[in-house]
């Protein structure tokens, strides 16, 4: 049997869709944007829904389009019969998961894939639809552009007469009672049953939908207005509006969102601000059509001619540097009044005011044309200020004083941290110095710390001082520094920067992707993950509610105290990632370190991170967490099958729902598995894994692409299951799973073996039960022990094919393999014109002689198969042992063997049963190319000679294996003695009677230095 | 017939087979040079130019693993499509590790074959368009002055002019000049190109950030 070749690939899908953040100047979110070229049907999108199965849907005039977070699917009138055209005007998901298609060629409801169309025969009058209202019990409310309104119950469509002349569009409601609403320009009021009772409040409206207190929000001339069971509780004007509306929609925030037909977008926010959005902050087209909040609160916006746009919510907010947004933020820092401190490259000293960086302009500080890298203001209200190059400078009580460089251990003043007793420790690059009572005190040599820069420093709880120093972390204890070492001794190197534990100990992190954790002279290192590869570990605050904000290479770790404390006393647990990243709003640039102070926390709880883009900050109060777990799916299962008479493949796909039990055709080659995570905010951040039940023994980390392939599995049941986490670590609540049976070609099934398997068992058994009847009974008559005797000459024939057919498959196809590329050639070439005859002529020459090469080694089988009478006859032994040779070429060299062989010339003829006699050879060889299989290739050699030796013709086959049994060579010839793990123990039994049977003899004799030689005599014929 | 640029070597004990697979490819218009012998293979092969070869795994005088290990320790960097009688998992898992481009299992379908061999000189264009294109870079960097290197070194790190200038103890003028120069010599046109080509000739960064240890 061949062996299988498993391998598993993963391919990016066909039209996978890359996530731009096309706009990340938006103060509240971060700008995605989709259209034609990133795999949309139409630029246009025109509404949407969520189904249950969390796949999002969206309308286009140009088809309807599910999202699955990475592939578009495009349905349309072409490829989805049942669909009435494919301009979408509307969609809605009802309570019992159908969904409403209104298209520019009519209404169809869908559920699982099955469309129904509903028209005039179901008592549908009106064009397009334009709103779905719908009720607790589940009875709609449709209303359409040219002023139609009709109700359904059930199946049942009954037209409402419109409250005023058609031809006026108009918007659809339930409110919180049940009553039908109509909101128009001419009539906004509700259904009584019989007829439509005005609101005396509005007088004319011109968009009206659903708040999510089942209140209705409208829109009257300018204002914003909203009702409660029919009575106005709210009303504010909004700046800008005129026109007309496409649609009214509140998110979970609270945020009421227009969609205006030519003036883009509008917010009013909860708390009453208006923020208005058009091409020039964002937005993708000045007409808007729909606002969608999915179930983890993506909003996403559909335009007319824009395409689709998902509007993120910030996590972070960016406050550049006013002027030169790529200026780079180095130091921030938080003063005793609350003032929060920017230090910039080239720009600088900022203040945070609102929600703006404001040059801080003060007497004596340090000029615009400085590189600042250190900002601090210390709790007596002074501000150090520390450059590179320039010093330090401090300004206090409204004057500044500039410190000469040798007092502060250099001019590039990197790092400035006050402690506990106020004074101030910092290094100029070269050295540290101490800022105590009103002087500055050198910490060299003399106090343990040698001479280079300190980036970071930090005190722990007992009050003693801590370094990251250039050559590795030190702590003061009772004012000498020592350097921290961990359990094999090795000083901890490229500290980037420290964090106290509030339980006494402290966090350190360093470039070298490590976090470690220091307590009471332990030194502990903090696992990440499987699958987190961070190169460093640049900044680590507590925001003093309990989570800790860890900088990365790759983003911010938000992990709370207690995982963390876990993580490093506990071997066994680990740090989660994702990390919060770019669609978090950080900048892709990364963070400031090596600096301090580069992160801070504000009285008001905020935090805030230096990075080369500005000041980055959150307020981890009201950090949002993405709870919701992604559906997944396994969405499609394909495979390739050889067709191997065409020689072309067919390829059979299965979409979902996939059903139990799939059973795929054996000789399937290639399989493939198409998932879904349906999380959203970011196709990347979406963490997967995979497992396939049968093959892997645990979950495997999916890379971004959602398709897996696999080649070649070996026949059996498999399981293949998929899950996912989102962004913020929240894994699916179940896996999805597919089960499936790869089908085995029938020499590969568990009978076909099983019966091979009984066979030589049987075989063995009868072999077993002729010797001991042969040893212990000596009863037996010639003719029978002759008859058994071929019996078992056959089956070990059998067996020994067995071993060979590894060999014999190469030899049948070698010759296959020509003639399949040969005709392959040939199909190619009768394709063209004018055909090549000649050639075509030479290609059918050569399959004509491969299948005969074929054939041969066929009959050399059968020959060496057949059953029979012995039939002794003059043979040339030479010739005998050339068959064999050819038989077992490949063998040999799959083995790594060479043979060498020497023939006595002008042998005389033997008397023997050819047969017999290359099955004893084989038998030999094979034997020898055993010893010889544990030695280096160079010593895998075989000798196969012929000679003469006292009136008969000797064969000798001598390997450099590894020998017989030193004390009695001959019990080699024992039956059932054995030296392989699968051997049966009885070929030599069997060649050896078959020598005599000849009238001939084997005997074995071992070679210095190793090694065993087997020879073979046979007596001549005598000549006639 | 359309042809296919490159070379395809095969390279076989069998005869027949190198005459039946020459044939398949050639009717698909590749250009096709056949041996039976490492020996002759090592004779003729040209891998300056743009080529792959085909290589049985099983030959008796040196295995096809082995002759694929010999060609990469020799500098010899060929696209290499397998193909064997009897595949393992050890055997095709060790080749496509040592960079070969697949592993065929004989009789060998005519798509796969052709799928692969294109797959194969796809990589030696690459590779090849790789080397004109950082020769031709090291042309133009080696025009450069040891100092306007000096001063790629920190641009590629991202580096202003005026940190640069403080590195190199110079004016940001004189910075701005060798600057200008190292854009024009280099024929690049934004920072962004010259990290490119920096990457290309293997450049490190100058990434001496005031205040950084390294």
């Amino acid at each position: 049997m061949l062996a299988r070749l498993t391998a598993v690939t993963f391919l990016s899908a066909g039209a996978a869709v890359s996530r731009p953040l096309s706009y990340t100047a938006d103060p509240d979110y971060l700008i995605a944007t989709w259209k034609t070229e990133d795999g949309l049907p139409e630029d246009s999108a025109t509404a949407m829904v969520q189904t249950h199965d969390g796949y999002l849907w969206f309308g286009t005039f140009n088809g309807l389009v599910r999202y699955n977070g990475s592939e578009f699917t495009v349905f349309d009138s072409h490829n989805t019969p049942g669909m009435p055209g494919s301009g979408i005007v509307n969609l809605h998901l009802d309570r019992k998961g159908r969904m409403w298609v209104s298209t520019t060629s009519g209404l169809a409801v869908m559920k699982d894939g099955i469309w129904k169309k509903l028209g005039k025969e179901n008592g549908w009058q009106g064009d397009f639809v334009r709103t779905f209202a719908e009720r607790q019990n589940g009875d709609l409310l449709l209303t359409s552009f040219d002023g139609r309104v009709a109700e359904i119950r059930g199946e049942k469509f009954t037209p409402l007469s419109p409250p005023s002349a058609p031809g006026q569009g108009c918007f659809g409601y339930a409110d919180e009672q049940g009553r039908w609403w109509i909101v128009q320009a001419r009539f906004t009021g509700w259904w009584d049953g019989e007829r439509w009772t005005p609101v005396p409040s509005v007088s004319s409206a011109i968009a009206g939908a659903r708040a999510k207190d089942g209140g209705l929000w409208l829109i009257s001339g300018s204002d914003l207005i909203k009702l409660r069971h029919g009575v106005e509780v709210f009303r504010r004007t909004i700046a800008g509006i005129s026109g007309d509306l496409w649609s009214l929609s509140e998110d979970s925030r609270g945020n009421v969102w227009l969609c205006s037909t030519d003036h883009g977008l509008f917010q009013v926010s909860a708390p009453g601000k208006t923020t208005h959005w058009t091409s020039a902050n964002g937005l993708s087209a000045g007409s808007t059509r729909f606002v969608f909040e999915d179930r983890e609160g993506n909003v996403w916006i559909g335009t007319n001619n824009g395409g689709l746009q998902q509007f993120i919510p910030r996590r972070f907010q960016i406050l550049p540097v006013p002027g030169a947004a790529a200026t780079v933020v180095s130091s921030v820092s938080v003063g005793p009044s609350g003032t929060i401190w920017a230090a910039t490259y080239g720009q600088g000293l900022f203040k945070v005011e609102g929600n703006n960086l404001t040059p801080a302009t003060l007497p004596g500080a340090p000029g615009n044309s400085m590189n600042l890298q250190s900002v601090l203001e210390d709790r007596k209200g002074r501000l150090w200020i520390g450059s590179f190059g320039g010093g330090l400078t401090i300004l206090e009580g409204g004057k500044s004083r500039t410190i000469p460089h040798e007092e502060t251990g250099g001019g590039n003043v990197i790092s400035l941290f006050e402690d506990s007793r106020g004074d101030i420790w910092l290094s100029g690059g070269q050295s540290v110095a101490r800022f105590r009572d009103g002087a500055f005190h050198p910490v060299g040599d003399a106090a343990g710390l040698p001479n280079g820069a300190v980036s970071f420093f930090a005190e722990d709880t007992a009050g003693n001082i801590w370094a990251a120093h250039q050559n590795g972390a030190f702590r003061s204890e009772n004012g000498r520094f020592r350097p921290l070492v961990d359990s094999e001794g090795n000083l901890v190197k490229e500290v980037h920067t420290l964090c106290q534990d509030t339980a006494g100990g402290m966090w350190i992190g360093a470039n070298s992707g490590t976090l470690m954790h220091w307590r009471d002279g332990i030194l502990k290192t903090v696992r990440f993950a499987p699958g987190f590869a961070s190169r460093r570990v640049q900044g680590i605050i507590n925001d003093g509610r309990e989570w800790f904000w860890i900088v990365t290479g790759r983003g911010i770790l938000r992990v709370h105290s207690k995982d963390l404390t876990e993580a490093a006393q506990n071997p066994s647990a680990s740090v989660q990632w994702p990390a919060l990243d770019q669609f978090d709003g950080l900048p892709a640039s990364g963070f400031s370190a090596l600096r301090q102070p580069v992160s801070a926390l504000s009285a008001d709880g905020r935090l805030w991170f230096a990075t080369p883009r500005g000041v980055v900050t959150t307020n981890p109060a009201n950090f949002r967490v993405n709870r919701v777990p992604p559906q997944v799916h396994i969405e499609s299962l394909s495979w390739f099958r050889s067709d191997s008479g065409a020689g072309n493949a067919t390829h059979t796909k299965l979409t979902a729902p996939l059903h139990e039990s799939i059973i795929l055709p054996a000789g399937s080659r290639r399989l493939e598995i198409q998932c879904a995570a349906l999380s959203f905010k970011s196709t990347d951040s979406v963490r997967c894994q995979m497992m396939l039940e049968g093959l892997d023994s645990g979950w495997q980390e999916m890379p971004r692409q959602r398709k897996v392939a696999y080649y070649d599995l070996a026949p059996r049941d498999y399981t293949f299951r998929f899950r996912a986490a989102n962004a913020d670590g929240v894994w699916s609540e179940s896996d999805a799973r597919v089960a499936f049976t790869l089908q085995p070609y029938f020499w590969d099934t568990f009978w076909f073996r099983g019966i091979c398997a009984v066979l030589l068992i049987a075989a063995g058994g009868a072999v077993a039960a002729w010797i001991i009847k042969l040893r212990h009974l000596h009863l037996i008559e010639q003719a029978e022990i002759h008859k058994q005797r071929e019996e078992i000459a056959h089956l070990s024939r059998v067996a020994a094919l067995n071993e060979l057919s590894g060999s014999l498959a190469h030899e049948l196809n070698q010759p296959l393999a020509i003639i399949l590329s040969n005709a392959q050639a040939a199909q190619r070439l009768l394709q063209r014109t004018p055909v090549a005859v000649d050639e075509v002529h030479e290609i059918l020459t050569d399959i004509v002689a491969e299948d005969r090469r074929a054939g041969l080694v066929i009959q050399r089988l059968r020959a060496m198969l057949k059953r029979g009478e012995s039939a002794l006859q003059p043979e040339r032994i030479t010739a005998i042992v050339e068959d064999v040779l050819t038989l077992v070429r490949s063998d040999f060299i799959n083995r790594g063997v060479t043979a060498q062989t020497s023939f006595a010339d002008d042998l005389p003829p033997v008397m023997a049963d050819r047969i017999q006699i290359q099955q004893v050879l084989l038998n030999l060889i094979t034997n020898a190319c055993d010893a010889m299989a544990s030695n280096e290739p160079r010593l895998r050699r075989l000798f196969i000679a012929t000679s003469e030796s006292d009136g008969h013709a000797r064969v000798t086959v001598t390997d450099e294996g590894c020998g017989l049994p030193s004390n009695e060579p001959d019990r080699v010839f024992n039956a059932f003695f054995t030296t392989k793990d699968y051997g049966l123990g009885m070929g030599l039994a069997i060649c050896k009677s078959i020598a005599h049977a000849h009238n001939g003899n084997l005997t074995a004799e071992p070679n210095t230095p190793r090694g065993t030689s087997f020879h073979l005599t046979l007596p001549f014929a005598s000549l006639p | 017939m359309k042809t296919n640029p490159g070379i395809v070597y095969l390279l076989d004990d069998e005869p027949g087979m190198l005459r039946a697979v020459g044939r398949l490819l050639r009717s698909e218009g590749f250009n096709v040079e056949a041996f039976s012998s490492v020996k002759s293979f090592l004779d003729a092969c040209r891998p300056a130019e743009i080529c792959c070869l085909v290589l049985d795994v099983s030959m008796p005088e040196l295995d096809g693993m082995e002759l694929h290990r010999r060609l990469t320790r020799a500098g010899i960097l060929i696209p290499i499509v397998f193909l064997t009688g009897f595949g393992n998992i050890p055997m095709s898992v060790r080749a496509i590790k040592e960079g070969a481009v697949d592993f065929l299992t004989k009789p060998v379908n005519d798509m796969d074959l052709l799928l692969a061999v294109r797959t194969a000189l796809k990589h030696a264009a690459e590779k090849h368009n790789e080397i004109a294109e950082a020769a031709s870079l090291a042309k133009r960097y080696a025009i450069l002055t040891p100092r306007e290197q000096e001063v790629m070194s920190y641009v590629i790190a991202g580096k202003l002019n005026k940190q640069i200038a403080a590195h190199l103890g110079t004016g940001e003028q004189n910075i701005k000049i060798h600057r200008s120069r190292v854009f024009e010599k280099m024929s690049v046109d934004s920072v962004a190109g010259l990290v490119r080509a920096a990457q290309c000739l293997g450049i490190k960064p100058q990434d001496g950030t005031p205040g950084s240890r390294h």
